[in-house]
């Protein structure tokens, strides 16, 4: 069984710079689904944790050092058993399912080689919505009420 | 933005509600195909005992590594694909997914 212990705001960011500082060369990733939204929140100080635990990131990246580095933190890796949570790989189509638009409304970071781009959280949750689950919707709630959003569609 | 005739080549190969784990073995496969190690970690974990699509691998192996090893565009390789009676949809669902600790370390790190 997949660990599901991805839930505090900072863990993300420290995976990132972690992975940043790993690379012999620039890379860069785009972050979507309840990562995200944890990077969004730590980015603004928040640590509130997410309302239910999520059991990955979902990275979608063109450089093939980090999609690498990515393939040794996969479910039931190393990397899980240290971190309780693992790395999806996911592929750039999966862009297509966040508003149009998205680019120009993203954050972009870097760690080290690494840049990184984040969606709005309001286009983060776009696609979650549509998805419906229960706990896409927990998730939505909870980046209202840490302040992610001005309001819910 | 992808214009309406890519997407609607894109749908044709993975279908109108595709799986994006199917997608993304496929891509990033075949992109780390094309790293030796990388190549030779792929193929030991997925021939080793603990895998349990290992016989499943190796009974489309060669059809498998054929993909991967393809610098084809997608629909060029679907059309390959079709004409062999299969579709990039399917066989790129037979490429087997990594996981557990058995990966195998990168002997470079």
């Amino acid at each position: 069984m997949p660990r599901r212990e991805l839930k505090d705001p900072h863990q993300v960011e420290a995976w990132l710079a972690e992975l940043g500082g790993q690379l012999t060369q620039p890379g860069r990733l785009v972050l979507i689904g309840s990562g995200a939204l944890l990077w969004h929140a730590a980015r603004r100080g928040i640590t509130e944790p997410l309302s239910e635990n999520s059991m990955d990131v979902d990275p979608v990246t063109d450089s093939d050092e980090v999609a690498e580095r990515c393939y040794d933190a996969m479910i039931g890796s190393e990397f899980e058993q240290r971190h309780g949570w693992h790395v999806n790989l996911m592929p750039a189509a999966v862009l297509r399912e966040l508003p149009a638009g998205w680019e120009a409304r993203a954050s972009v970071s870097t760690y080290a080689q690494l840049t990184v781009t984040v969606p709005s959280p309001v286009d983060l949750l776009a696609p979650k919505l549509r998805r419906n689950e229960p706990r896409d919707w927990a998730h939505a709630a909870w980046a209202r009420r840490v302040g992610l959003l001005s309001s819910i569609p | 933005m992808k214009i309406r005739a890519e997407l609607d080549a894109e749908t044709a190969i993975w279908g109108p509600y595709p799986s994006y784990d199917d997608i993304a073995r496929f891509e990033y496969g075949r992109r780390m195909w094309r790293r030796p190690a990388m190549r030779a970690r792929l193929l030991a974990h997925w021939s080793d005992a603990r895998h349990p699509h290992r016989e499943r691998f190796a009974e489309r192996r060669a059809q498998i590594e054929a993909v991967l090893a393809s610098d084809a565009p997608s629909a060029e390789l679907d059309a390959v694909l079709r004409e062999q009676g299969t579709t990039l949809r399917c066989t790129a669902r037979e490429i087997p997914p990594v996981f557990g600790s058995f990966f195998g370390s990168d002997p470079r790190r």
